[in-house]
């Protein structure tokens, strides 16, 4: 493991009073929440609801406006090891000139350091990363002839050579088979048991109770946070996906409009 | 006239077969000098080409390579002198200028990036071009040969030049070596270059700043108008050949280098010539090669291979039913040509095509117009036969398909199928039936 926690009782994850906007339209507002430790948490919310944005803010990939975010008690800039990232699948391409072991190998790339070469022993983590996600023979394939459960189950064995305590993931679960689905909660739930915390981006609400701890329930602001028994319930979910937020949207446009 | 600006002059009074003789083995001192310098640049481009290609900046090179004009009359004004580091610096001042106003204008506008280059292009280039005209009028400017900075020049490089082009050259390779793994990273998967703290918009930085190098070393040997070709058509061709990244950069030098050099060649046939068209000409006919021939995507070849998959199908299914309208056993058949173009319903030209190539292939004889199989035809026809019927099995088996959707694909598959598949369909019904 990189390196011990900095406050043994600081959370993985503390987020507070953040706020995000999206081409000067707020997207997320102040937003609060403390991410407990070896949880497996849902990210839920309708479309435009800022799931991603809330990801990526945590990692550093979008600006907050106001707020903090502090990854076991320290700013995330000091905590870069400790958290793995898998983006949506979308967001690279695909014809890219680079073989599925380039791509995990770029899991090692944090703890190299700058300009520094992945040798033997992070080959052998690649190949053994590759073995957990059942992708062990694709090692020299191009990326661009792999299905789409393949490339996620390349971006989780990416994500698993980063070999971090934090995991954040964005939609895993769109668009892939019946057995990838599987393959990854089973995956999630053997990181789970190493003690290690998932915040997972999740559009389905058929398998969200089964596959999460926690849930948090976002739509601009946050709804509600809490064990899945607790927060996922119906007055919840219609406060969620219900149509009463069109008071926020529309005073983003105006901020937005402000500002332009 | 000093001997060596004067050396290629002479290569117009011998044949095409001397000239290009004397080319390539380098004898004169201006032919070394500007391969050497052509050599320098496209190295420097072509490397730094496959990360711009693959990033979408295409257009960046050509933006920077107009930009860099009122750079190079600036230069020029400060000593009305072809003095290389005040061009250099000119150029290069310019170049950053552009990309930094490239960069503002994308942040505090509407305008998408395609667009912002285009105006910044023309718009550098425009005022260029009145420097330019301005330069021309005053007498030190008639024959200061500014005007081989637009479309090229080789010949009027000087050693000078050389020394400035080669080290600038290897200040380019030696960070794209050094830094090699997190500008791949950073061109494939920002998002998570950034997440584990790679310096993304530094190292964007980075190449910008060396394509702005390598554009203002190219710019007296390729013009400014055509330099953006060194960048992207050595690149582009080369990714019709490799799914590698180090091969790509090593192919795209390869083909930089070439291209550049034959262009070079040609333009040396007449000293009028500029160099930047040849070396755009070159590189576009190594493009088109690729396109036509690269093995794996080459128009061409797939073509090829898709006509050599038919008539193999064509031919196979001939042997066929040759083999099934044979009685087990007899020989010689007594087929004739006539016979088998009419139960295919087909021209009796065509079958006696397909016939000639069984026979050439050493599956059948023909004698007298009479069609007979040998022993080796006839394995290979009870082989297609068994792959006929192990795939139909496997259909309605295991994909549960109707008998009679089967048909169709059965038939396609059975000239396909490889001896592993085979071996494993064959257990897998003998096991079965065990």
């Amino acid at each position: 493991m990189s390196s011990a926690p900095a406050t043994a009782s600081a959370p993985p994850i503390e987020v507070h009073d953040l706020t995000v906007s999206y081409d000067k339209k707020p997207v997320l507002w102040n937003i609060d929440v403390a991410i407990p430790e070896g949880q497996i948490v849902g990210i839920i919310g309708p479309n435009g609801a800022g799931k991603s944005t809330l990801i990526k803010s945590i990692m550093g990939l979008m600006p907050a406006e106001s707020g903090w975010v502090k990854i076991y008690g320290e700013p995330l800039s000091r905590q870069r090891r400790l958290v793995g990232y898998v983006p949506q699948r979308e967001s690279v391409d695909w014809d890219f000139p680079v073989t599925v072991r380039d791509v995990v190998l770029m899991g090692t790339y944090g703890r190299l350091g700058l300009f520094r070469r992945p040798g033997k022993a992070e080959r052998a983590l690649c190949d053994q990363c590759l073995e957990q996600v059942s992708m062990a023979g694709y090692a020299d394939r191009q990326i661009a002839n792999l299905s789409g459960g393949q490339r996620q189950r390349v971006f989780l064995a990416r994500a698993l050579a980063q070999d971090s305590r934090i995991y954040l993931m964005d939609e895993p679960f769109v668009g892939v088979d019946a057995a990838t689905e599987s393959a990854i909660i089973e995956l999630l739930r053997n990181l789970k048991s190493q003690q290690r915390t998932l915040l997972v981006v999740h559009h389905d609400l058929q398998t969200a109770p089964d596959y999460f701890d926690s849930i948090l329930m976002l739509n601009m602001r946050l709804v509600a946070f809490g064990p899945t028994s607790d927060v996922f319930t119906t007055p919840i979910l219609q406060k969620t996906y219900g149509g009463r937020l069109t008071i926020l949207s529309e005073a983003a446009e105006q901020v937005a409009g402000t500002r332009r | 006239m000093s001997p060596h600006l004067s050396h290629h002059w002479i290569l117009l009074d011998s044949g095409l077969w001397t000239q290009l003789v004397r080319f390539w083995t380098f004898h004169d001192r201006a032919v070394q000098t500007a391969a050497v310098g052509m050599a320098f640049l496209a190295i420097s481009s072509a490397t730094l080409g496959c990360f711009i290609l693959l990033r979408r900046m295409s257009l960046l090179g050509d933006s920077l390579g107009h930009a860099v004009l009122p750079g190079v009359c600036l230069g020029f004004l400060v000593n009305l002198k072809k003095d290389p580091l005040w061009i250099l610096a000119g150029a290069l001042a310019s170049a950053f200028l552009a990309s930094w106003l490239i960069g503002f204008l994308k942040r505090h506008s509407r305008l998408k990036s395609d667009a912002v280059m285009g105006l910044v292009l023309s718009g550098f280039y425009g005022i260029g071009i009145v420097l330019l005209t301005r330069i021309q009028r005053i007498p030190a400017g008639t024959q200061s040969g500014l005007r081989g900075f637009l479309f090229g020049q080789a010949s009027a490089i000087s050693e000078r030049d050389l020394w400035v082009m080669g080290i600038m050259s290897l200040v380019i390779v030696l960070s794209v070596a050094v830094a090699f793994k997190e500008l791949v990273l950073t061109s494939f998967d920002e998002g998570f270059a950034t997440a584990i703290g790679l310096p993304v918009r530094s190292l964007h930085y980075l190449l910008m700043g060396l394509t702005a190098l390598a554009v203002v070393i190219s710019i007296q040997v390729m013009g400014l108008v055509l330099v953006s070709a060194m960048l992207i058509t050595p690149a582009a061709s080369a990714l019709l050949f490799t799914d590698r990244m180090r091969t790509l950069v090593l192919l795209a030098v390869a083909f930089g280098v070439t291209g550049g050099l034959l262009g070079l060649n040609l333009s040396f046939l007449d000293s009028n010539f500029a160099t930047g068209p040849f070396v755009v000409l070159t590189l576009a006919i190594v493009f088109a090669g690729a396109y036509l021939f690269s093995p794996r995507y080459g128009v061409a070849v797939r073509a090829l291979r898709r006509w050599r998959q038919s008539q193999r199908t064509q031919r196979e299914n001939l042997l066929k039913s040759v083999y099934l309208a044979l009685p087990a056993g007899i020989e010689p058949s007594d087929i004739t040509i006539e016979q088998l173009a009419g139960a295919r319903r087909e021209a009796a030209v065509r079958t006696g095509r397909l016939v000639r190539s069984l026979v050439h292939r050493g599956w059948a004889t023909l004698a007298h117009d009479r069609v007979a199989l040998t022993d080796a035809g006839r394995r290979r026809a009870q082989e297609l036969d068994r792959n006929y019927r192990l795939w139909e099995q496997f259909l309605t088996e295991e994909v549960n398909l109707p008998i009679d959707h089967t048909q169709r694909d059965a038939e396609n598959i059975e000239h396909i199928l490889g001896p592993e598949l085979v071996r494993e369909l064959e257990a897998r019904f003998e096991q079965r039936h065990a």
